[in-house]
């Protein structure tokens, strides 16, 4: 068994309202779970701790909107456990910035959808493009390591390499590009999704400006298949494959552990039993092995996509 | 003297406004650079000097008026306005007559601003600093990252500002490009620039190693840490390190050890030096970029 990385969900309440947003508690009929206290978080941090993880990540919703989130950092960090914090940046200050910091988490990641104010606020339902360049600075200023995360959808695809460029004069360590996945309130948007063109031409326009960008790694976050668009035709981006349900799960805000954020199907919840006892669970296995398409397996090239992203599969390539 | 305080003023009250904008220049009497070396990504300033205490203005407007500082402005620049034709580029586009003028300008400016150093301020170290880094960019903007593929090997940590400065330059390069497409505004821009400080922190301490490592010795082969906070600690344990392997050896040389010592103590000396001088090389590098 890989040492496990976990993203997990703290809260699911959020202070925007994206069009792309993937929560698994936003699809239509789900309900909002529940989000656990600091006394059951130290139970979970055991639990996790017991699994030998690399890191924990937290996230939401958004994981700012806790007024204890720098005590939810205290538990995982005074386990000798790596913590970053995945946020749209909308309540980062220099402040919070710095508390967090002392907190001790290792990496900030800041969520830029857009590179205008129209686009950010068509795509997330605020004016918020000036408060996550804010956020970037604070960030930056307090010495936190910086991703960059951007979402490519089908609506701004020129985006991608405007963001790097963004990031790289703002002095972030990582970006972090992903595309759009159907889940959760994006389901009821599956047209957000890109063309292959519009895909193509954002990870060229990316991998231009981040090769001009030494010191600054620019990532592809969901796999992209080799088969479609060529990975070395983006040589200035890193790829690589899926690890859900292998070296990557999530954990919802009460404890639940699952493969992927994507998925809503819950294993059981680590307050109860052990992450060796649940990640070795039938459904595991079959995520891993009979959602990969069977033709990729014979593929040369699995090796550097696994294939891609199993939720992708949920609707045909345009 | 009364026509340089009018043109002073003159700028005090733009520059003003931006710093403010910009929170880097509180209403009360703390300075900027107090500020920006108490925020915890900045290297601490283990010197307390009445000179580091002096606001931004206070310590830079001074130079305002004073044409060796601004000749050196005037070159600094210039290398802004050099395009990098690509980061991994092994060719310029730039012709040597270009190359070895803006040279040359550069040793003359340094020449001038060491004469004058006292007279306006400005620590011997800062300057030489300063045109260690200037010169550095224009070796970078003419010729690209060098390769050290010479029959002296130079020090690892050689490699190391080579590629600080290749981010360094890329990143300003970048910063000034989103401003003036309007992607940034003007406060952003400042705190943008304040945050490269750390890039620059961290070349200005690996200078100062580099200056003194040479192409031989305990410390030629030593990679250092790319980060400004880690590199005292880390020469810190390189010296327990060597002088527990001279004991351990059972060769009993005090004089080996002596020199050994020696080396050492003054590389901390040198990088404790440097540090010290971090807060007020801040203000002068935003005084070359904004002003």
């Amino acid at each position: 068994m890989k040492h496990p990385l976990f993203v997990f969900e703290i809260t699911p309440r959020c202070n925007l309202a994206c069009v792309y947003c993937y929560n698994v508690w936003k699809a239509e009929g789900e309900l909002y779970p529940r989000e656990l206290s600091v006394q059951e978080i130290e139970i979970l941090a055991d639990s996790i701790l017991a699994a030998h993880p690399v890191s924990v990540t937290l996230t939401g919703g958004e994981p700012l909107l806790r007024q204890d989130i720098c005590e939810i950092v205290s538990v995982f960090r005074k386990r000798g456990i790596l913590v970053g914090i995945a946020t749209n940046g909308m309540l980062l200050d220099h402040d919070t910035a710095r508390s967090l910091k002392e907190a001790g988490i290792a990496w900030l990641e800041v969520s830029v959808p857009s590179i205008t104010g129209d686009g950010y606020r068509n795509l997330t339902g605020f004016d918020g493009f000036h408060d996550v360049k804010r956020a970037l600075l604070a960030a930056a200023s307090v010495g936190i390591r910086l991703t960059v995360s951007h979402i490519i959808t089908s609506l701004n695809p020129g985006d991608a390499e405007r963001v790097v460029d963004l990031a790289y004069a703002f002095s972030a360590d990582a970006v972090a590009l992903n595309r759009f996945v159907p889940g959760g309130t994006g389901f009821k948007n599956r047209h957000l999704r890109p063309s292959i063109e519009q895909l193509d031409s954002s990870l060229k326009n990316a991998s231009h400006s981040s090769l001009m960008s030494p010191g600054m790694t620019v990532y592809a976050a969901i796999p992209v298949e080799n088969c479609i668009l060529h990975h070395n035709d983006y040589p200035g981006i890193k790829f690589g494959s899926c690890i859900c349900g292998a070296g990557k799960w999530a954990i919802s805000p009460s404890g639940e552990l699952r493969v992927c954020e994507q998925s809503p199907y819950v294993i059981g919840n680590l307050l109860d039993k052990s992450f060796e006892e649940l990640s070795r669970s039938q459904f595991v296995e079959k995520f891993r092995k009979d959602n990969a398409r069977s033709d990729c397996t014979l593929c040369a090239s699995n090796r550097v996509c696994g294939g891609g992203c199993r939720f992708l599969r949920a609707i045909p390539i345009r | 003297m009364e026509n340089n305080s009018r043109f002073q003023n003159r700028l005090i009250t733009p520059t003003l406004s931006i710093l403010f904008a910009a929170g880097l220049l509180p209403l009360n009497a703390a300075s900027a650079s107090d500020q920006n070396s108490n925020r915890s990504g900045a290297v601490d300033n283990p010197g307390s000097s009445v000179d580091l205490s002096r606001s931004l203005l206070a310590r830079t407007s001074a130079l305002w008026s004073n044409p060796q500082w601004q000749e050196f402005k005037r070159i600094w620049k210039k290398l802004n306005n050099m395009e990098q034709a690509d980061v991994n580029h092994s060719s310029s586009d730039l012709d040597y007559e270009t190359i070895d003028k803006i040279r040359t300008e550069l040793d003359n400016s340094y020449v001038e601003l060491m004469g004058i150093a006292e007279e306006i301020g400005i620590d011997s170290l800062d300057i030489g600093l300063l045109h260690k880094l200037a010169t550095d960019r224009l070796t970078f903007l003419s010729y690209g990252s060098m390769f050290s593929l010479t029959r002296m090997m130079p020090p690892p940590v050689s490699e190391q500002t080579d590629y600080l400065v290749s981010q360094i330059e890329a990143r300003l390069d970048t910063v000034i490009r989103l401003r003036e497409e309007g992607l940034i505004s003007s406060g952003e821009m400042i705190t943008a620039f304040s945050n490269l400080r750390s890039s620059i922190d961290t070349y200005f301490l690996l200078e100062t190693v580099s200056e003194r490592v040479g192409y031989a010795g305990v410390l030629w082969s030593v990679r250092w840490p790319l980060e400004a906070d880690l590199i005292p600690p880390y020469l810190d344990s390189i010296k327990t390190a060597v002088l527990d392997s001279l004991e351990n050896s059972g060769v009993n040389n005090e004089e080996e050890r002596c020199v050994l010592l020696e080396d050492l103590e003054d590389m901390e000396r040198s990088i404790s030096r440097t540090r010290d001088r971090l807060p007020a090389l801040h203000d002068l590098l935003l005084d070359l970029e904004l002003f």
